[in-house]
């Protein structure tokens, strides 16, 4: 089973770093040379902050499991058990997390936030917007208070949820 | 010393079922959306209260609450055992026509009190109990 995750290349909009993939793929592999290869879950973390660095470019699950050298179908299972979510769902949530902050930081327009966190369509990326936020882009800025301060998730409700610290991921 | 209270907790059934009530039907703002794996921090506020957040907390089944937690909470949801407020409000029946024209279900409408106050009382979707107060 092959996904294709499409997505259109680089915006003016993306962090530094996108723009210079091979420089983000040396970092990438520099940081597995560090890894302890005795830890099972370290192929699927490096897997997450793969995604989390690239997740606005197409990425298929080929080139993903490839990366950490699972085989797909092993590696959607073992990611799913670690992250208790597919690979292609964490990144479909990772775009649209990312289009929530858009939208709550800056004027970009609907179509260029759709571009800018890698969906081709306009109708996919407003639908599964919809799906993930519970409001349509649109509604979403509306209803969003404006900010410039970091948004956090409270000590007391990470340590008991188990989440990291988002600044670590 | 503690300055004040900055962010406190709504229980709902289903995030974006209570996003669109509290944005849509009482008039909250979105102040924080975070997901973390499958944990969503999200809070509302009132845009006359800028420095108050609620934290809507999805009842599901995870790190913290077990399925029977859940089931016992929803009971009690669906119960109207759970309440928050009191709500203040400048004017209660204005308000209680405005959320009643938008599909809030009242239990009780605008209602005098010998006490100096004018309040009401209506659901949330979840089943919360939540009381609107005007003083007088």
């Amino acid at each position: 089973m092959v996904r294709v995750i499409r997505a259109l290349p680089t915006h003016a909009d993306l962090p530094f770093a996108f723009r210079i993939p091979h420089i983000c793929y040396t970092v990438i592999m520099c940081d597995t040379h560090r890894e302890n290869p005795l830890n099972p879950q370290e192929p699927i973390r490096r897997a997450r902050r793969f995604l989390d660095r690239h997740y606005t470019m197409p990425i298929t699950i080929d080139q993903l499991s490839g990366e950490v050298g699972l085989s797909p179908y092993y590696f959607i299972r073992r990611f799913r058990s670690v992250y208790r979510q597919t690979p292609h769902q964490y990144l479909m949530q990772r775009r649209i997390a990312r289009a929530k902050e858009l939208l709550r930081t800056t004027d970009l327009s609907i179509t260029e936030i759709c571009a800018a966190v890698g969906f081709e369509s306009l109708g996919s990326f407003s639908a599964l917007f919809s799906k993930i936020a519970g409001l349509s882009p649109t509604a979403y800025r509306l209803s969003v208070r404006p900010t410039t301060k970091p948004a956090y998730i409270p000590l007391c409700v990470r340590l008991l949820h188990g989440i990291e610290d988002p600044s670590e991921l | 010393m503690m300055n004040r209270l900055s962010v406190t907790t709504i229980w709902v059934k289903d995030h974006n079922e209570a996003l669109r009530f509290y944005t849509e039907k009482l008039g909250f703002e979105i102040r924080t959306d975070i997901t973390a794996g499958d944990y969503r921090w999200l809070t509302v506020g009132l845009p006359s209260q800028p420095d108050l957040e609620f934290h809507l907390e999805a009842l599901k089944p995870g790190a913290v609450f077990t399925q029977e937690d859940v089931d016992q909470l929803t009971r009690l949801l669906e119960a109207g055992k759970l309440r928050s407020g009191p709500w203040k409000t400048d004017d209660c029946q204005q308000t209680y026509e405005a959320f009643t024209a938008r599909g809030v279900e009242f239990v009780q409408p605008p209602t005098d009190r010998s006490y100096g106050i004018i309040e009401a009382v209506f659901k949330d979707n979840s089943g919360n109990i939540m009381l609107l107060v005007q003083d007088k």
